[in-house]
């Protein structure tokens, strides 16, 4: 299957991928879902998170360890059988659908919100799912280099975002810890969603050149994320105070309205206008991933099709997107989706390697 | 491969069409003024007596250069400012679009029945930016915007200028959206800068005083001055200092000072004590007397003695009067409280809080330069 999907990728585009798939427009909203549940305690919350995307990474790794030259698909259908393999490859096609869809409807949401207000959200959804078609029809080693160059983008974001640094007053992030072990846990329980993306690895582990630095790099992708997040946190803490956030949709772009720089009146467009890269980033990866996937269930020939197939799964984050009849069940969507990352980033790796365990030198010979 | 640009050409020129507008037509409010609509305060209204309307003026400057007024002023009375802006299709053409308005003036009256109703259609309306700089006016709002202006092109104009960062330029406080809303956080209040008309000209008149939404007071340039020094708002201004010497005075004259500030806090059971310490720097702009300050060692200290008497002296009373009438934190310093014990006291904080600790003033004052002449 190597060579066939777009070519591998390397180490350093995998760090980038992850990265990918895990920062998008959440970012601009976790700080109130975080902070609405732990407090003063959130950005602590946001950082003990990171456990979860490391131990996903972890099984990741050992499972693709055991069966370096498999795609997910082949195995999934050599541990779990042709059948139970299958069932297992569609839901997780279902969750990329479902969890991406959200993804595409909350950005386009806040495109027609702050940038489009009078252009249909059908156009604007469309406007996204095709770029994601686009971008994913042309292989995994342009998703990768693209994933580099929105990361360089990310960084630049990543600095207007810490402009309003000057508003923030420190006494918004004391006193630490009182949230109890209750508020934080339930904190990180939440923010743990936060770093869904980490199972593109899933997909991607067969696709790296390097499979020895794989571990590693998943490492510095999840703690270059991690610091962001955290960051993005104590910045809209310290500006807002918890309470103030609460009223905020998105107070990681409403930051941006809180200052005034000169010549640049509104500087929260200028970050708007970055940010569509970064927003439609991660259903590109996520979407690849899922067209793989159903590529090599169906058994077609990868250069061939997966663009079409990625088109279908285009069609159905298209519509899935356009269902929910507000933003506020789309947040409510979106907390079920991310209960979905503890099922494919942590649950999956880990019945499969069990099963791996279990079958022992069975897999190799059926591989 | 050509289907592909042709397609991402259409769908890059589609959300034009929808979005499209010509500037010409656009009415862009620079200044606004939220009062309460007259008919409603006099009961004349249709409205139940006990829900007052509210009157939303506006001033937009004339894009086209062709017409004889710089700008017009344009009044719609309406529920909520939301509602308001509603009624300007009936008598005002153009899409009328607030997103570059600067500044907002609240008559007096509508400051006093609580500003959070208001404030809603800013906040959230997404086009909106949280710098607008807000001001009260003694008297209704609307008359600010009435002022002629004959050197600047419209009054918002004059008032952004100003209003906007006017902490820089001398002990006014300068507030926003953004501050108004962070100050609505429990422990918080916040303070606005007090517009008055004097010999037909704008000017700031002191701070409006707010418990949350709604403003409970009103105080001079003198104690806006305090206010400023104990809230901790960083600024430069200008300071008088008259130097008595057996009840003769032999040395008057004025001192650009910056200020700073720093909060400690102890807690005995349910007693609270602050101590708040005002850290005044600056340079001698000019004095009366011809004494030398090499020849009088002493000066520069008397000099920076009788500005930290000055200034306790009128802390304390400031601090007196919040504590007493007010009963409000405009100092912003129950945040020190709540950093430590949050959890405790934020459900309490703003009944009963401030009333009730013991607040210490230590103001240390350098005079650093003494400029040019000796």
């Amino acid at each position: 299957m190597k060579d066939k999907a777009g070519s591998t990728i390397s180490s350093k585009q995998l760090i980038f991928l992850i990265i990918g798939s895990q920062i998008g427009i959440r970012l601009l909203y976790l700080p109130r879902e975080i902070t609405g549940i732990a407090q003063e305690d959130a950005w602590l919350a946001m950082l003990i998170a990171t456990i979860v995307p490391i131990v996903s990474l972890f099984l990741i790794d050992r499972l693709g360890k055991r069966m370096p030259e498999m795609g997910f698909t082949q195995m999934s259908q050599a541990l779990f059988g042709r059948f139970f393999g299958s069932i297992l490859i569609i839901l997780f096609i279902v969750y990329v659908i479902g969890f991406e869809s959200v993804v595409v409807r909350i950005f386009s949401e806040v495109t027609k919100l702050y940038l489009l207000p009078r252009t249909p959200l059908v156009v604007i959804v469309f406007m996204f799912i095709f770029t994601v078609v686009y971008a994913g029809s042309k292989g995994a080693r342009v998703i990768g280099r693209l994933n580099e160059l929105l990361f360089y983008l990310l960084l630049v974001n990543f600095l207007v975002l810490m402009i309003p640094i000057g508003e923030a007053d420190y006494t918004n992030l004391l006193p630490v810890g009182e949230a109890g072990w209750d508020g934080i846990g339930r904190g990180v329980l939440i923010a743990a969603q936060y770093y869904a993306g980490i199972e593109i690895l899933l997909v991607f582990y067969s696709l790296v050149n390097r499979k020895d630095e794989i571990l590693k790099a998943g490492i510095i992708a999840t703690g270059i994320t991690a610091v962001l997040y955290v960051v993005i946190v104590l910045i809209c803490e310290s500006v807002f105070g918890v309470a103030g956030m609460q009223h905020q949709l998105f107070p990681g772009l409403v930051l941006l309205k809180v200052v005034q720089i000169p010549v640049i009146e509104r500087l929260e467009f200028i970050f708007l206008f970055f940010w569509m890269g970064m927003g439609a980033r991660p259903a590109i990866n996520m979407g690849f991933a899922a067209s793989l996937s159903l590529t090599q269930l169906l058994k077609l020939d990868e250069k061939k099709y997966l663009p079409y197939l990625l088109m279908v799964i285009g069609l159905a984050m298209y519509i899935l997107a356009l269902l929910p009849p507000n933003l506020l069940t789309v947040f409510d969507m979106a907390r079920y989706a991310g209960y979905g990352f503890y099922v494919i980033g942590i649950v999956y790796p880990l019945i499969y390697l069990i099963m791996a365990f279990a079958r022992g030198g069975k897999v190799k010979q059926s591989a | 491969m050509l289907l592909v640009f042709i397609m991402a050409i259409q769908i890059i020129t589609l959300s034009g069409c929808w979005d499209y507008r010509d500037i010409n037509s656009v009415a862009l409010p620079q200044l606004g003024a939220y009062d309460i609509h007259e008919e409603s305060r006099s009961g004349t209204s249709d409205l139940p007596q006990e829900e007052k309307l509210v009157d939303l003026t506006v001033v937009i400057p004339n894009l086209s250069e062709e017409v004889k007024a710089k700008f017009r002023i344009e009044k719609t009375p309406g529920l909520l400012i939301g509602n308001s802006r509603g009624q300007k299709p009936y008598s005002s053409p153009g899409d009328y679009s607030p997103a570059v308005a600067s500044i907002i003036v609240f008559g007096e009256d509508e400051a006093a029945t609580g500003l959070n109703k208001l404030n809603e259609a800013l906040s959230r309306g997404a086009k909106n930016p949280h710098t607008v700089n807000y001001s009260v006016a003694e008297g209704r709002g609307e008359n600010i915007l009435r002022v002629p202006t004959d050197d600047y092109s419209t009054m918002g104009d004059y008032l952004r200028l100003l209003l906007r960062s006017s902490e820089k330029r001398g002990f006014i406080p300068s507030s926003t959206l953004h501050q108004f809303e962070v100050d609505q956080n429990p422990g918080k209040n916040p303070v606005m800068p007090l517009l008055i008309i004097k010999d037909e000209k704008v000017m700031v008149n002191g701070a409006a005083i707010f418990n949350k939404d709604k403003m409970i007071g009103k105080v001079g340039l003198k104690e806006t001055q305090y206010l400023m020094m104990l809230r901790g708002i960083e600024s430069n201004g200008n300071l008088p200092y008259i130097l008595n010497k057996d009840g003769k005075i032999y040395d008057y004259g004025s001192l650009s000072i910056t200020n700073n500030r720093k909060v400690t806090m102890e807690r005995n059971g349910n007693e609270f004590t602050f101590n708040i310490s005002i850290i005044l720097e600056g340079g001698l702009n000019e004095h009366s007397s011809n004494v030398l300050f090499t020849q009088n060692k002493d000066l520069r200290k008397e000099i920076e003695d009788q500005v930290t008497s000055d200034i306790t002296e009128g802390c304390n009373k400031f601090i007196k009067r919040m504590q007493e009438e007010y009963k409000v934190d405009c100092i912003d310093i129950s945040k020190y409280a709540l950093a430590k014990w949050r959890k405790e006291l934020q459900p309490t904080i703003d009944q009963g809080f401030i009333e009730n600790v013991a607040i210490k003033v230590d103001v240390k004052m350098k005079l650093k330069s003494i400029g040019e002449l000796n």
